[in-house]
């Protein structure tokens, strides 16, 4: 983990580690700094209260909270937290939910590295373009 | 008659003949009882055989549902790892690969990439020969999901140096399910690209025609003859043609894509020339068909 500020901080949750592995190794690839990764959804909310990250890349099916619940927990405490959330592609119906809630993008498990390194952009880009049009509102 | 036959017979007033007349009706009548009584005991064991096999058939599809997300957790998850590693090193890696490393990798890559599309073609074949393809249909901008999945498509078309044009007509809204759709535009336009040579042009456009949107892959691959062409949307066992780049094809993308084209109400078609190209077409209605 570096200290450098000018990287954005990531945290990594999903209960498989090879899953963590790979998305920690594409977000190095985008010079993202992975601060924390987490196996469940409680320690997913625990490293997001002390890293405060920039992203939170989350698994929607994990063991003792789910990424909804995750997600519910955290926007209420972080309303303007940045959540993409990683879904398999049997866990649509929960992704819709994520969505609803207000998770900022999903991405699929299956998804091509050059994808899932163009979907963390736009969605990052998008969001940061409607921050600024509430805050010059 | 046998009634007043049958009351003489008690009384002692019949003569022989009329006896032997009682008789062989008694026996006819007791001939056809039994009869119907074998029918009847060969009709309940069909019906419990049928019971039974039936029991035993939930069963099997029980075992199966349960292979399936054992397959779709266990298998394809691990699978995504492997390609995406190996992808990651092959074109982000910090340190120089050698000659071997590359090869090594690119064999890696392109085994699991292979793997994945085919362990994704049997679950999705396993969940359309269920009848448990739901669709998640919201009106959105069908041009918007075309210019997206060109983008994604043009990484592996730049590896074969082909080109990717864009053409749409205006259209408003339609209502289909995004990911499904994503998966058809992504095979055909896929399997375009496959089937070319390098430096190939290959046309995607967005058309309307009687109530509904048309969209076309145009390629200028090999072209699919004609006895070949009506296989192409039932596994494709016996085609000829073969990727141009050493890509692999399952052969059964076409058959899920046609699948989700129906359910969506709208027809998958397809136009070929050999030694000029193909072009693969499907519709979506705009108006009025509404979709589950």
């Amino acid at each position: 983990m570096s200290n450098d500020p000018r990287r954005p901080k990531v945290i990594v949750a999903d209960d498989e580690g090879h899953c963590r592995v790979l998305m920690k190794a594409v977000l190095a690839s985008m010079n993202c700094d992975v601060v924390g990764e987490a196996r469940t959804g409680d320690e997913a909310i625990e490293l997001y209260r002390k890293y405060r990250p920039n992203l939170l890349l989350l698994d929607v099916n994990m063991p003792v909270k789910t990424g909804d619940e995750v997600l519910e927990e955290l926007l209420a405490e972080f309303p303007d937290a940045f959540v993409v959330v990683l879904t398999s592609v049997t866990d649509m119906e929960s992704i819709e939910k994520c969505i609803s809630m207000g998770a900022a993008n999903y991405i699929r498990k299956d998804t091509p590295v050059a994808e899932i390194k163009m979907i963390i952009k736009e969605t990052w880009k998008s969001i940061l373009d409607q921050r600024k049009k509430t805050v010059t509102h | 008659m046998n009634e007043r036959l049958l009351s003489e017979l008690k009384n002692g007033q019949l003569a022989n003949p009329q006896v032997c007349k009682i008789m062989t009706l008694l026996m006819e009548q007791w001939a056809k009882e039994k009869d119907h009584e074998i029918k009847q005991q060969l009709l309940r064991s069909t019906v419990l055989r049928y019971a039974d096999a039936e029991s035993k058939l939930a069963e099997m599809n029980r075992t199966k549902n349960r292979f399936v997300g054992l397959v779709a957790h266990d298998l394809r998850n691990p699978l995504v790892s492997i390609r995406g590693l190996s992808e990651l090193l092959l074109n982000d890696g910090n340190d120089p690969l050698s000659a071997q490393q590359r090869d090594f990798l690119t064999t890696i890559y392109s085994a699991s990439n292979s793997m994945l599309t085919l362990v994704n073609d049997i679950l999705d074949m396993a969940v359309m020969e269920s009848g448990n393809l739901r669709l998640q249909v919201r009106r959105q901008s069908l041009s918007r999901l075309i210019r997206e999945r060109v983008k994604v498509n043009a990484i592996p078309a730049k590896e074969k140096r082909i080109s990717l044009e864009q053409h749409f007509s205006r259209l408003p809204n339609l209502s289909f399910d995004r990911n499904r759709i994503s998966q058809v535009l992504d095979n055909l336009i896929g399997n375009a690209i496959k089937f070319s040579p390098e430096q190939a042009r290959i046309a995607v456009s967005l058309s309307r025609r009687n109530g509904t949107a048309i969209v076309s892959v145009h390629d200028q691959g090999m072209g699919i003859a004609r006895e070949d062409q009506a296989q192409l949307f039932s596994g494709g066992a016996g085609l000829r043609n073969e990727p141009t780049g050493g890509e692999k094809s399952t052969g059964i993308g076409l058959t899920i894509v046609r699948k989700i084209i129906e359910e969506h109400k709208g027809t998958l078609t397809v136009e070929s020339e050999v030694g000029i190209g193909s072009t693969f077409s499907f519709t979506l209605p705009l108006e009025g068909k509404r979709v589950e």
